[in-house]
């Protein structure tokens, strides 16, 4: 045979082949479409039984595994910051709970074992007058404390200011600070917190976050709220029975009474933001 | 002109071919990637981690080979401008202490050929050569797993069984007792660098090693002015089974691999609640004895899949597994105590890990083991039973015998000391005991 003949007959398989192969992806495609429409639908369905809707707005998001992560306290960082805030060498006591007391001429702050973090400082800085001169004023005082947060998110409320920030690509629902100016020259400071990278180890499995199963749970839990809004998967800070920070993966449900969170692994709600 | 026509319908056709071929390549990974489970994939794999890029997963930790620490050390030490320094049987000294070595410790154990030491005098004669450091463990460790908490690497012997290590800068040694009373030794280098990042960052009491004035091993830690005074405890009732404890409850059946709405069935006039499933069972009594048997099938607790990891990999996940499993336990008995591996038992195809249960770092002694896991070879968790207490402190403080004085009273054969909490009366009572060579 002629190889231009010979390549013309390949031409015709390979092509054939290709439409077979791009005809299974859209079908597959279109297959995860279709059951996720489905699925939103049963949820809309599911969750009216319980006497919650699902806003028109809400979008199921992805399925995702994340994994459990560790975080190491960091001392030297939290010394670092104390410093910046109170000046010069803050007097230092560490009690018996891991808790420590940085006292100096400018007011003092407490590092908890587990991230919490409060204390009052004298900024000297007169009140702010307004929600913008406070944020101002906030990320002024953060950047000078050696507190900054990947994809930080600011919010103000009247003279009071919280910083987010995600860890490892992912919002830490509860790891948040806040900052109260009282007007007398001082800040409060309280929130949780942490320093440095996380991390995991080769061989540890992930944790399966399943929205929809998620969502069902707590629809079932949860009497108070009429509507959902959104939810996103992230993470929490909690310690555990050795005082070692760690990140589980959980979700974060808006509704229209609060936010809340659900563990992806046990789909138990663990806490109400606001 | 007909060559020349045929000569661009053969490079059309050609180009054809090629990006035909080229097509197909990608249409085929793209059905492959479509039928495979990448998020179920282990972290360390490239095409999880871009997967995790490009859905919105979790990016920017680190992986680290080993896990977090089963254990802490007992006592830590380290030689700042000519004195040696230690923090011992305090949690968060012992924390801090750990942040700061860790380091030091991770170029120290970065591998090396150990060898035995006949002569104790070397050890002796290495200690009062220049900065030392020191780690030592309640009971004995593999080195290979000590070495990846510290964020080392040791490979040689990494399963040899040792509860105390000793870095000597000025040999450039690193010294290894083994439960047994053997010595080994082998070569360390740590960056001048790094000994005095260390030495910056560690706090503790001064204190000495023993040398070779007293009947026990070298390199123990006798602290100046020692006055370890704790409190004694009470043991308190535990009730896993109420309804109060709804929450914990439910936590520990998950880490155990059951729910809220696995079959159970009471013993004891319900004072035992035993959940089943076709793998597996869980006894919990309302006291706080848990035990759970699994025949080893489908639906077991496992640290791993069959096949997935090998040798020391398989271990650190065995370890994490049960490091989880117990830290559900602990919460669901709400226990104000934690738990340290101070034991691996490895023969044929099982592991066994042996735990303690300590109070703010000191190890509480009972008349069983605290908690023991038994893991077949494949991954699965066999049996495990956890013996969960709650404590609750006196204000009544108890001055446990200084080391210095101890050793000073020591037998031939009482070679190292412990400090730990005993049953008397009722009372959990704090106290130093001696650990004869081997025991």
């Amino acid at each position: 045979m002629q190889w231009d003949k010979v390549k013309n007959v390949l031409i015709v398989i390979l092509m054939a082949v290709n439409v077979f192969l791009l005809g299974n992806l859209g079908r597959q495609f279109w297959q995860t479409r279709q059951q996720e429409a489905e699925l939103v639908g049963s949820l809309r369905t599911l969750a009216q039984g319980y006497g919650i809707s699902l806003d028109a707005d809400f979008a199921l998001p992805n399925d995702v595994v994340l994994p459990e992560l560790s975080i190491d306290r960091s001392r030297p960082n939290e010394e670092a910051a104390a410093a910046a805030m109170l000046g010069g060498e803050p007097a230092r006591t560490e009690q018996e709970d891991g808790t420590v007391l940085f006292e100096g001429e400018r007011g003092t702050v407490e590092w908890g074992a587990d991230g919490s973090v409060s204390g009052s400082i004298l900024t000297g800085e007169a009140a702010p007058a307004d929600e913008s001169a406070a944020l101002h004023l906030a990320k002024q005082l953060f950047s000078d404390w050696k507190l900054q947060a990947e994809d930080a998110v600011w919010a103000a409320e009247g003279t009071s200011v919280t910083m987010t920030g995600t860890v490892a690509g992912l919002p830490v629902f509860n790891r948040v600070l806040t900052i109260r100016f009282t007007g007398d020259g001082f800040a409060s400071l309280s929130g949780l917190w942490s320093f440095g990278t996380p991390y995991t180890t080769v061989s540890a499995s992930g944790v399966a976050c399943n929205a929809a199963d998620a969502l069902l749970e707590f629809v079932a839990r949860q009497p108070e709220a009429q509507s959902v809004l959104s939810m996103t998967a992230g993470y929490r800070m909690q310690t555990d029975s050795s005082r070692r920070i760690q990140l589980t993966p959980t979700w974060k449900i808006v509704t229209d009474s609060g936010e809340y969170l659900v563990d992806c692994d046990k789909k138990t709600i663990i806490d109400r933001e606001n | 002109m007909k060559g020349a026509q045929r000569s661009v319908k053969n490079t059309v056709k050609n180009i054809s071919l090629l990006v035909l071929v080229g097509l197909l390549a990608i249409l085929c990974a793209a059905n492959w990637l479509t039928g495979i489970n990448i998020a179920g994939m282990p972290a360390d794999n490239l095409l999880r981690r871009a997967y995790d890029h490009l859905v919105g997963g979790a990016v920017g930790y680190e992986l680290r080979s080993s896990g977090v620490a089963a254990a802490e050390p007992a006592q830590i030490a380290l030689t700042i401008e000519g004195q040696l320094y230690g923090v011992q049987y305090n949690l968060t000294e012992v924390e801090a202490g750990v942040s700061a070595v860790r380091a030091l410790w991770a170029q120290v154990l970065a591998d090396g050929t150990l060898e035995p030491v006949e002569d104790e005098t070397a050890l002796t004669a290495a200690l009062q050569a220049g900065d030392c450091a020191l780690l030592r463990y309640h009971g004995s460790l593999p080195l290979g797993v000590i070495a990846g908490w510290m964020e080392g690497s040791w490979k040689q012997e990494e399963s040899l069984a040792v509860e105390s290590l000793v870095y000597t800068a000025g040999t450039g040694q690193l010294f290894v007792r083994t439960p047994d009373g053997a010595l080994y030794a082998a070569q360390a280098e740590a960056a001048d660098s790094t000994l005095q990042s260390a030495q910056q960052s560690f706090h503790g009491m001064p204190c000495a090693f023993a040398g070779g004035e007293y009947a026990v091993y070298p390199e123990t830690l006798l602290f100046d002015n020692e006055r370890l005074s704790l409190p004694l405890l009470e043991e308190r009732t535990i009730d896993l089974l109420s309804a109060q404890s709804g929450t914990g409850l439910e936590g520990l059946l998950q880490a155990f691999g059951f729910t809220a709405y696995s079959d159970f069935y009471d013993e004891q006039n319900g004072a035992v609640r035993v959940f089943v499933d076709n793998a597996s069972t869980l006894r919990v009594s309302a006291q706080g004895l848990l035990q759970y048997a699994s025949s080893g099938e489908e639906g077991a607790v496992r640290a791993y899949e069959e096949g997935e990891v090998r040798g020391q990999s398989a271990l650190e996940a065995q370890m994490d597994s049960a490091r989880v499993i117990l830290d559900e336990a602990l919460r669901a008995g709400e226990t104000d105590t934690h738990a340290a591996l101070y034991a691996v038992q490895q023969s044929g195809e099982e592991t066994t890990l042996v735990f303690m249960q300590m109070y703010s770092g000191v190890p509480v002694l009972g008349d069983s083991d605290f908690a023991t896991f038994r893991f077949a070879e494949d991954g699965t968790l066999r049996s495990a039973t956890i013996r969960l207490q709650r404590f609750a402190a006196r204000e009544t403080m108890q001055t446990v015998l200084p080391a210095r004085q101890a050793a000073a009273g020591a037998a031939a054969e009482q070679r190292s000391m412990m400090v730990a909490y005993r049953a008397q009366d009722g009372v959990y009572v704090p106290a130093r005991f001696y650990l004869q060579t081997g025991s």
